[in-house]
C-alpha cells in the first residue's frame, strides 16, 4: 500500500505545483480545474490543489520505511540526487530564458527542494530504533523554534511532524512502542502543527493543519491495507521525488514553450509527459550511480 | 465476513456525544451572556487550529449518521425486514416518548426546558412532535435535537426495503438510494415551506449515512474495495452538492469536511481491538450516548430555572452535567434496556435457544440505535 | 452475463439521475438568484473564501449569527425600520457578534448586499437612519467609513458611536455604547482600528 499512496501522492504533486500552480500564475482558471475548486478543494478545505497534502502523504510514507530500514550513504545519495539534478538543471534553463518555477533567480532554484531536505532528515529519524527519543527531541526543537521566532524554518518543521507521525506509527505497528506512547507523540505532533500554524507568518491561511489530519487519517485508513502492485504504481512510487523536482523545471519549460503554440490542453499534456520522461531519466541515473556505489 | 461488535466504534461514539453536548453548553453560556473559560481555551489550544471551532455540530451529527448507517447494515445482514424496523422503533421510540413527555410537562408547568413556540404546552404539540411532525408542520418544538431522527427513521425505512435485494446484489440498495436522493435533490429546490426545508435536510444529509452502509458492506467483503470507494465518492459528492446549491441546509458550512474525516476515522477505529478499546466503561458510555443526545438539550435550560440563577453560571453549569449524566443513565437502565430486552424476550417467545442465540448475534453486533 | 445486469442497472440508474438533473436542476431555487452574493476569491488555490471579514469585539458575546452560513435575516437582529430601509437598498444576510461587560457594549457587523445592488446607496441608507435620529456626523481619518456619534443629553444617558463602510459585497458597521463617553470613545476607537486593520474599506 505504500508504493499505492507514494504514486497518487506523486499524481497529486504533478497536478497541484505544475498543472494548477503555472495555471494560476499566467492567471488562467479553466474548467475542468475550477470545477475541481468547486467540488473538492473548497467543500475539502484543502487548498493549494492538494499540494500539501501530496507533500504530507509522500513524507508520512518516508518516516513509515525509514523506520524500518537503517539508510546507507547509498540511500542518502538516492534521496539527494534529484535535487542534485534539478537545481543546474534550474539555472540552465533560468540561463537560457525558459519559464521555470523559482521563488526568485539565484535564491531558491528548486522550490521544493526542502522536501527532499526533510526526506534526509528523515533518514536520521530512522536510526532511532526505540522509537520515541527523537520524535521527542524534535518536537521540543519545533518549540524553540516559535520561542526564538524563527520563521524561515517554519513550514518546513511543520511538515516534518509528517515524518515524525509515519516514523512513531510504524514502531508502533512493529511492536517497539506501545500504543499509548504513539498517541502521545502523535498528539504531540499535531500539538506542533497546531502551534507552527498560529505563530508562523503566512502559513495560517493555507489551513495545513487540515490537509495534515486528512493526509494522517488516509495513511493510517490505507497502511494496514493489502494492495496489489501494478506496474504504473511501481513507476509512479519509484519516481515521486523526481516528478516533485522535475514539476517546476522541465514541465514549466515545456509549458511555457508550447502554450502559445498549442492549445492549451495539449500543451499541459505535453509538460507533464516531458515532466514523466525527464523523472524516468532522473530514475535510471539514480539506479546507475547506486549501483556503481555499491 | 467480519462481523462481531466493533468496540473502536463505542470510542467515536462517545467523542460525538461529547462534540454536540459542547457545542450546545457553548450557545447556553451565550444565552446566558457568560464567558465559558473552558470554551476560550479550547478555541485557542485546538480548536481555532484545527480550523473546527464552528464544526462541532456537523462533527456529532456525522459521526451519529456514518455509524449508524454501518451499525444497522450489519444488523440487516440478518433480520427480516419486519423484524429490522421493529428492533430499530424499539431501540429508539420509547426513550424518544418518555423525554418528549417529559419536556411537555415541564414546558405545561411554565419553565423553560429549550421547547421553542408559542403553543409549545398545547396536546397537539405533544403528538406532533412524538410523531417527529413538528419537523414538517413548522409546529413548536419540544426536544429540537430530535431533527437527526427525521433522518435516520427514512434510512430505516429504506434499508427494510432493500433487504431481501441486498442479501443478492449488496450493490443495489446504496446504488438505488443514491439515485432516489439526487432525483429528490434536483426535485426539493425551493424551501419556504417547513416540510420542504426538512426534506432538503433528509436528502442532504442522508447520504452520510448511505455511507455508512457502503464502509460497513465493504468490511463484510460484499462490495469489493474499488466499488466501495466509488460508492462513498458518490454519496459523499451529493453531500457537497446539497450544500453548494442551497443557501440553508447545511445550516452550518463544514459538513463535507468532516464526513471524509469522520468516514476515514470510522474506517480506523472499526479495526481497533482489545485493551482500552474494549474497556467496560467506553461501552457503558456508548450505550447511553442516545440518552445523553436526548436529554442535555432540556437539561442544560431547566437547571437554571430550578437553581434560580442564570444560564452559564458555574453553578448551573456542574449541576446540568451532573443532571444529564444522572438522567441519561435512568433513562437508559429504566426505559432504553428493559424495553429492547422485553421486546427480544417476546421476538424469542417458544424458541429453541439455538435460534435465540443466532438471532441476538444480529442484535449484539448493534453498536448504536 | 454476470457483469451485464449490475453494469445495465448503474447506467439506468445513472441516467435517471441525470436526467432529473436536466429537467429540474442540480437543486438550486432559481427564486434565490437575486439574492446572490458573490463573494471576493483573491487566490482561488485557497483552501477558503474568506465568509467573514469582521474581528470579534473584546467582551462576553451576547449576539453571535456568525456561525451559520447564511447568518441571520435582517428583521431578527434589527428594528423593524431599519431592515426594512436596508432591504431595499439589497442587504440580505447579517453576521454580527456583539459583545457587553460591565455595562458597555461593543458590535462589529457584516451585512450582505445583494449581486447587482448598490452599494454605497445602502451606505448612505444606513447613515441617514442615524442622521434622522439626531446622531451627529464625526471626522475620522480613513477616507470612505462614516462615523456618528450620539452625546448623552436628558432622557437619553448613553454615548454611542455608529461607524459604516463598504468592504467587498458587505456594509460593514462598527459601534460601541455604554454610560461613559470616555470609555465609549476608547472602546470604539480600539475596535474600528482593529477592524479596519483586518478589512479596510474597499475591494478586498
Amino acid at each position: 500500500m505504500i508504493a499505492l499512496l507514494r504514486a497518487g501522492a506523486a499524481l497529486l504533486v504533478v497536478y497541484s505545483y505544475l498543472v494548477g500552480l503555472w495555471l494560476h500564475q499566467h492567471g488562467a482558471d479553466p474548467q475542468p480545474l475550477a470545477g475541481i475548486r468547486e467540488w473538492l478543494n473548497r467543500p475539502l478545505r484543502a487548498g493549494e490543489d492538494f499540494g500539501p497534502f501530496a507533500l504530507m502523504v509522500l513524507l508520512l510514507c518516508t518516516g513509515w520505511t525509514t523506520a524500518a530500514a537503517r539508510a546507507t550513504g547509498r540511500d542518502l545519495l538516492r534521496t539527494a540526487l534529484p535535487v542534485l539534478v534539478a537545481a543546474p538543471l534550474a539555472a540552465a534553463a533560468l540561463a537560457a530564458g525558459l519559464d521555470v518555477w523559482t521563488y526568485s533567480p539565484g535564491a531558491g532554484l528548486v522550490p521544493l527542494a526542502w522536501v527532499i531536505g526533510l526526506q534526509l532528515v528523515a533518514a536520521l529519524v530512522g536510526l532511532d530504533r526505540r522509537g520515541w527519543p527523537v520524535p521527542a527531541a524534535v518536537l521540543c526543537w519545533i518549540v524553540l523554534l516559535v520561542a526564538f521566532d524563527v520563521d524561515g524554518l517554519g513550514k518546513p518543521a511543520l511538515f516534518l511532524t509528517m515524518v515524525l507521525v509515519g516514523h512513531v506509527a510504524r514502531r508502533v505497528a512493529d511492536g517497539v512502542l506501545p500504543g499509548w506512547a504513539g498517541l502521545t507523540l502523535g498528539v504531540g505532533c499535531f500539538a506542533a502543527v497546531a502551534l507552527l500554524d498560529r505563530t508562523v507568518d503566512g502559513l495560517h491561511q493555507w489551513w495545513y493543519p487540515v490537509a495534515a489530519t486528512y493526509a494522517v487519517l488516509v495513511f493510517l485508513a490505507a497502511v494496514a491495507v493489502p494492495a496489489p502492485d501494478w506496474p504504473v504504481t511501481t513507476w509512479l512510487a519509484d519516481r515521486a521525488e523526481w516528478l516533485l523536482v522535475l514539476s517546476g523545471v522541465v514541465g514549466f519549460a515545456v509549458l511555457g514553450l508550447l502554450h502559445l503554440r498549442v492549445p492549451l490542453s495539449a500543451a499541459i499534456l505535453c509538460a507533464v509527459a516531458a515532466t514523466g520522461l525527464a523523472a524516468d531519466a532522473g530514475h535510471r541515473l539514480t539506479r546507475r550511480l547506486t549501483r556503481r556505489t555499491a | 465476513m467480519r462481523t462481531g461488535y466493533l468496540h473502536g466504534l463505542d470510542w467515536l461514539r462517545v467523542v460525538a456525544s461529547a462534540a454536540v453536548v459542547y457545542a450546545h453548553t457553548r450557545d447556553w453560556f451565550t444565552y446566558g451572556h457568560q464567558t465559558w473559560w473552558v470554551n476560550g481555551v479550547l478555541d485557542t489550544a485546538v480548536l481555532d487550529p484545527l480550523r473546527v471551532g464552528s464544526l462541532m455540530a456537523p462533527l456529532a451529527v456525522t459521526t451519529f449518521f456514518l455509524i449508524s448507517g454501518l451499525v444497522v447494515t450489519y444488523a440487516a445482514q440478518k433480520e427480516s425486514p419486519g423484524r429490522f424496523l421493529a428492533r430499530r422503533m424499539v431501540r429508539l421510540v420509547p426513550a424518544l416518548w418518555v423525554v418528549l413527555l417529559a419536556v411537555w410537562l415541564v414546558t405545561r408547568l411554565g419553565l423553560d426546558a429549550g421547547a421553542r413556540g408559542e403553543h409549545a404546552g398545547d396536546v397537539s404539540t405533544l403528538l406532533t412532535n412524538m410523531a417527529l411532525l413538528n419537523f414538517a408542520t413548522g409546529s413548536p418544538g419540544l426536544d429540537l435535537v430530535t431533527w437527526t431522527l427525521v433522518v435516520q427513521v427514512p434510512f430505516y425505512f429504506l434499508v427494510a426495503a432493500t433487504i431481501p435485494a441486498m442479501r443478492r446484489w449488496p450493490w443495489l440498495p446504496p446504488a438505488l438510494m443514491l439515485t432516489l436522493l439526487s432525483v429528490l435533490m434536483s426535485v426539493v429546490r425551493n424551501e419556504d415551506a417547513p416540510g420542504a426545508h426538512t426534506l432538503r435536510v433528509v436528502v442532504t444529509l442522508l447520504p452520510i449515512m448511505v455511507l455508512g452502509q457502503v464502509i460497513a458492506l465493504t468490511r463484510l467483503g460484499k462490495l469489493p474495495v474499488p466499488a466501495g470507494i466509488a460508492y462513498g465518492a458518490l454519496a459523499w459528492l451529493l453531500v457537497v452538492r446539497g450544500d453548494l446549491t442551497s443557501d440553508f441546509t447545511p445550516a452550518v458550512p463544514g459538513y463535507p469536511q468532516m464526513v471524509v474525516c469522520i468516514a476515514l476515522l470510522t474506517i480506523i477505529c472499526s479495526r481497533l481491538t482489545g485493551g482500552v478499546v474494549g474497556a467496560r466503561w467506553v461501552k457503558a458510555l456508548a450505550d447511553r450516548t442516545y440518552a445523553v443526545f436526548l436529554l442535555h438539550v432540556p437539561v442544560l435550560y431547566l437547571t437554571p430555572h430550578l437553581l434560580s440563577t442564570t444560564a452559564g453560571t458555574t453553578l448551573a453549569f456542574a449541576v446540568a452535567m451532573l443532571g444529564t449524566a444522572v438522567t441519561a443513565d435512568l433513562l437508559y437502565r429504566f426505559v432504553e434496556k428493559p424495553t429492547v430486552r422485553w421486546y427480544r424476550g417476546w421476538e424469542n417467545r417458544g424458541q429453541k435457544s439455538a435460534e435465540r442465540a443466532r438471532d441476538d448475534l444480529a442484535g449484539r453486533v448493534e453498536a448504536a440505535r | 452475463m454476470r457483469g451485464v445486469a449490475p453494469g445495465l442497472a448503474h447506467v439506468l440508474l445513472a441516467a435517471i439521475a441525470v436526467g432529473a438533473v436536466v429537467v429540474w436542476g442540480t437543486g438550486a431555487d432559481p427564486a434565490r438568484e437575486q439574492e446572490q452574493v458573490t463573494l471576493p476569491d483573491p487566490d482561488p488555490r485557497l483552501p477558503v473564501v474568506a465568509t467573514l471579514s469582521i474581528v470579534r469585539p473584546p467582551g462576553t458575546l451576547v449576539l453571535d449569527t456568525t456561525k451559520r452560513q447564511l447568518g441571520a435575516p435582517l428583521d431578527a437582529v434589527m428594528s423593524e425600520r431599519e431592515a426594512d430601509a436596508l432591504d431595499r437598498r439589497g442587504a440580505v444576510q447579517v453576521k454580527a457578534q456583539i459583545a457587553r461587560g460591565a455595562g458597555f457594549s461593543r458590535g462589529v457587523w457584516q451585512i450582505a448586499i445583494r449581486d447587482g445592488a448598490d452599494r454605497s446607496g445602502a451606505l448612505r441608507a444606513a447613515d441617514r437612519l442615524y442622521a434622522a435620529g439626531g446622531w451627529e456626523l464625526v471626522r475620522y481619518p480613513v477616507a470612505g467609513v462614516l462615523v456618528r456619534k450620539l452625546t448623552p443629553r436628558d432622557g437619553q444617558p448613553l454615548a454611542a458611536y455608529r461607524a459604516h463602510y463598504l468592504y467587498g459585497p458587505y456594509l460593514i458597521r462598527i459601534e460601541a455604547y455604554g454610560p461613559d463617553p470616555v470609555r465609549v470613545d476608547r472602546d470604539f476607537g480600539d475596535l474600528a482600528a482593529r477592524q479596519l486593520a483586518e478589512s479596510p474599506p474597499g475591494l478586498p
